[in-house]
């Protein structure tokens, strides 16, 4: 493979470009799909591929193949030229890297037990199982577990030197129970977060009293009451404040978008670079991190798609808006001196671009812990898991659901109800932060699929937190009949 | 070029040879791809892609593995076949598996290839780029879009005699012109055959739209009769279609469902203006001949009248239940109005809002399909049949169901990408009553 890689950027070199990378990857995963007590699906997939950037007069030319031949590695490194020659003839600027050292390295995922190795009976098992003790609660009418095992292996080799090999383990579990009564149907999903782990993530889990624990509050839910909108203090479950964080925070703070690069597809930023160091973004408790070094999270890595080693950076410190996500391309548009290492591709076959690292919020910094917090909360609701989420193209208004949420009433969490999501405005919603519990409570969860770029891609980063509470967030009630 | 019938189906007929008395399916599917994206009046990102999938089923009764690759070499496909094999070895029974099909008779549909899509010249890719930026920054405008050639083959054969083998081009462009003054206009379409696809149409669109959007006003949210362009309707009719499954609707669980039990076959749900159908022999949206599971797909009516005259069966199902079974649809195409258009629907409206395109659409609550978005790239308050001028975007929480009810008013169909699905159908532009929009947004 090494021969092939040194092939693609001598000929990309030769072409003349004045910069050229090459990342060969291989991706294997195993899927498995249960409904009830049948399993639908067991699947094992795998694809292997390479791809070959190139900059020729200032701009990148991108060409790709699944066939692993030297012929082939040359006809698409020439093609790479080609295509970024083609491109120059509409550049706005020259592409400028930021420098990065070049490294030989290997890297690879802390993972204790490789899930490939784990017999696919036991698997089969495993889901079934779930599927089995959910069914066994009355008023349940549906249950499905879904287990997804992902390897990645992946070579990086630029013409600045850099031989980078990196080996990548993910596991995702989800189970969720459905339960119908009358006209209405709600379900409840088990609340264990992807990470990059083997399978031992999977036996540090109790699944047969959690596929209990959802199946019995699926059927609560269903039978719950309406939620009522208005304005509502929340305390938000790790669970569910990724996918806020994600939403609010980890998009807003892309610099491809907040320089308009994202602009015909996901949409641009409220954030504006000349908003640095300037913007109050949340509450002066509020403190969010980037991160690419943090254990096990779903967007850690030794280096990212471009050779870029892993760091930490502050995105927002004491709720003010202090750093960009950004790639060696982007960092000059904020006189950035180098990267910080937030290039992804999701595959051989695409272009790297800028996407988020892992991005949490820091824990508090005196002892409080969820009882405590609920304990002082008077009249408010209790979000756990993702639900419905949307947010606008500049990432101001959001509205998101819940997978379950109760109500709170003078410091006791009460009845569960249903149909309820909240909508605001981003900074709005960031500087009603009045309270994060400290670090022993701290989760590590994450996002396993976000679509971004054209060709869209999809990429995985971790979003962990302590349980928080955002005062008076207005709270809309979902319900109805047709 | 994209690999040929003849090779691929010698191919297939030899990965079956090689795996005698094997009760298998194998499907292979090439994509050769090329790709322009611009920003800020600029090229970004540029690139040609090349890939393949080789998918390998392996049945033993009623057990079922399924393996894939993506390498052809005689080595990695038996490899594959190995790896599905051994899968079907380990997997339970499903009860509700069903029989591999035997050959079928698929439709005859309008080319779905065509040279000029698979052979467009990446120089004139970027010539049309390079037009349209000149007529931005001639307005003022920051232009931002993507422009994509496809080309590729679909193709399957099973120990049982189902066989099929179908190329296909797309050309997909899609901009967004952006004004200092707070205007924004996207326009994006697709064809089959890129001579059909007039980017300086698209461009215009986008560019007028921009410019008509500049300094929106505020306006506060609440219930307001909508004008929806196109692609704002060719979203939500999706969305309404990925909730048309009979085994959903008949347990419980979705917005076909009925409270006793079954499901709302042959209930008259939305106005009578109403007809939604499929059909992949349409000229000028033609589809797969294949459905999901290597039926046929053929013409079928959805709505008709206001009525639901059908619902999505699997084969499994639609046996349980007695039905033929009916796959999702490979396009969608609603009836409109052929006296109307966009301007007759404005011209006839009091007071009411023109939406250009919708955006980051969910389900809010699946029981009655109320779905949460945005509006985007050019919303305009209408007063006395005219666009008065531009306002603020909105959030909206609304069914499609809903709009299907209060819906007066249609324009002619035309072919239309929906903003947020990204699927071309061939929807009117409508007027609907009391639509909820729940709050406003400050996003351009």
């Amino acid at each position: 493979m090494k021969d092939l890689a040194a092939l693609a950027l001598d000929t990309a070199k030769s072409r003349g470009a004045t910069y050229a990378d090459v990342r060969i990857c291989r991706y294997r995963s195993q899927y498995l799909f249960a409904r009830d007590q049948r399993i639908e699906s067991v699947a094992d997939v795998e694809n292997i591929g390479f791809g070959v950037r190139a900059i020729v007069d200032g701009a990148w030319g991108f060409a790709c193949s699944y066939r692993l031949e030297k012929e082939e590695v040359q006809r698409q490194a020439a093609m790479a030229v080609e295509v970024a020659k083609a491109s120059s003839r509409l550049l706005k600027q020259k592409v400028l890297l930021a420098p990065e050292a070049a490294y030989q390295d290997h890297w690879q995922s802390p993972v204790q037990k490789n899930p490939f190795k784990i017999p696919m009976e036991k698997k089969i098992g495993l889901v079934l199982g779930i599927n089995e003790e959910m069914l066994r609660v009355k008023g349940i009418k549906v249950a499905t577990t879904f287990l997804e095992f992902d390897q990645m292996w992946k070579l990086f080799a630029s013409s600045e030197g850099s031989w980078i090999e990196q080996d990548l383990i993910y596991t995702y579990p989800q189970a969720t129970a459905v339960a119908v009564l009358g006209d209405d149907s709600q379900t409840r999903t088990i609340q264990v977060p992807p990470e990059q782990k083997g399978y031992e993530l999977i036996e540090a889990v109790d699944w047969i009293a959690r596929a209990r624990q959802a199946a019995e509050e699926a059927v609560q839910k269903v039978k719950a009451k309406e939620g009522v909108a208005g304005k509502k203090d929340l305390v938000i479950l790790p669970s569910h404040l990724c996918l806020t964080m994600h939403e609010s925070i980890g998009h807003p703070t892309e610099l491809d978008r907040a320089l308009g690069w994202e602009a015909d597809y996901a949409g641009t930023s409220f954030v504006t670079p000349e908003k640095l160091g300037r913007l109050r973004y949340g509450s002066p408790i509020m403190n969010i991190v980037g991160d690419k070094l943090l254990p096990n999270a779903l967007g850690t890595l030794g280096y990212d798609d471009e050779g870029v080693k892993a760091r930490r950076f502050d995105i927002i410190r004491e709720g003010v808006f202090v750093g960009f996500q950004m790639t060696r391309e982007l960092a000059r548009f904020v006189s950035a001196k180098e990267s910080n290492g937030c290039a992804y591709a999701d595959s051989w076959s695409s272009f790297p671009i800028q996407r988020m690292p892992n991005i949490w919020l820091k824990p508090g910094e005196k002892l409080l812990t969820p009882e405590q917090l609920i304990a002082d909360t008077k009249d408010g609701l209790l979000f756990d898991g993702m639900g419905s989420f949307s947010i606008d193209q500049q990432r101001y208004n959001f509205q998101f659901g819940g997978d379950a949420v109760w109500e709170i009433r003078n410091g006791i969490v009460g009845d569960m109800v249903k149909n309820v999501a909240y909508q605001a405005k981003t900074t709005d919603f960031w500087g009603s932060l009045d309270a994060v519990c400290s670090r022993e409570h701290w989760e590590n969860w994450g996002v396993f699929g976000c679509g971004k770029g054209e060709p869209v891609q999809s990429a995985r980063m971790g979003h962990g937190s302590a349980p928080s509470r955002f005062r008076q967030v207005n709270v809309i009630n979902a319900g109805g009949k047709l | 070029m994209i690999r040929e019938e003849k090779e691929i189906n010698s191919l297939l007929l030899d990965i079956l040879a090689a795996n005698p008395g094997k009760t298998m399916g194998i499907g292979i599917s090439g994509q050769e791809t090329s790709s322009t994206r611009f920003a800020n009046n600029a090229i970004t990102t540029n690139g040609s892609y090349d890939r393949l999938d080789v998918y390998v089923e392996v049945f033993k009764g009623k057990k079922r593995g399924v393996a894939t690759g993506n390498q052809l070499d005689e080595e990695e496909i038996r490899k594959i076949v190995e790896k599905a094999d051994a899968l079907a070895n380990v997997a339970p029974e499903n009860p509700e598996a069903m029989p591999l099909l035997g050959a079928q008779s698929y439709p005859q549909v309008p080319d779905l290839y065509h040279r000029s899509t698979a052979e467009y010249s990446p120089a004139k890719k970027i010539d049309a780029i390079i037009a349209l930026v000149g007529e931005a920054k001639k307005n003022k405008l920051e232009a931002a879009g993507f422009f994509e050639m496809n080309a590729g083959f679909s193709s399957y054969r099973n120990s049982q005699g189902l066989y099929y083998y179908y190329p296909s081009t797309r050309c997909y462009f899609s901009n967004t012109l952006r004004s200092r003054a707070g205007g924004s206009g996207w326009a994006a379409g697709d064809e089959e055959d890129v001579d059909r696809l007039s980017v300086d149409t698209l461009g215009e669109r986008a560019k007028r739209k921009a410019l008509l959007s500049a300094s929106p006003r505020p306006l506060p949210a609440g219930s307001y009769t909508v004008i929806l362009e196109p692609a704002a309707v060719a979203d939500m009719i999706w969305f309404l279609m990925y909730n048309f499954t009979a085994r959903e609707a008949d347990e419980g669980r979705s917005c076909m469902s009925l409270a006793e039990g079954g499901n709302r076959l042959g209930e008259k749900m939305v106005s009578p203006l109403v007809n939604i159908f499929s059909d992949p022999t349409l000229a000028g949206l033609p589809a797969s001949p294949v459905g999901e599971d290597g039926g046929a797909q053929k013409r079928t009516a959805w709505i008709e009248n206001g009525v639901i005259k059908n619902l999505i069966y699997t084969r499994f199902w639609a046996e349980k239940k007695g039905r033929a079974p009916l796959s999702f649809p490979a396009n969608i195409i609603m009836a409109g109005d052929g006296k109307n258009s966009l301007d007759d629907l404005i011209r006839g409206t009091k007071k009411g809002v023109l939406v250009s395109r919708f955006w980051y659409i969910r389900d809010l609550n699946p029981m009655i399909l109320l779905l949460t978005g945005l509006t985007r790239d050019g919303t305009f308050l209408v007063e006395n049949g005219k666009i008065r001028h531009p306002v603020n975007n909105f959030r909206f929480n609304e069914s499609p169901i809903n709009l299907l009810r209060n819906l007066d008013m249609m324009t002619r169909s035309v072919r239309a990408v929906g903003g947020e699905t990204g699927q071309s159908a061939l929807v009117p532009g409508l007027r609907v009553r009391e639509f909820n929009f729940s709050s406003v947004s400050d996003a351009v």
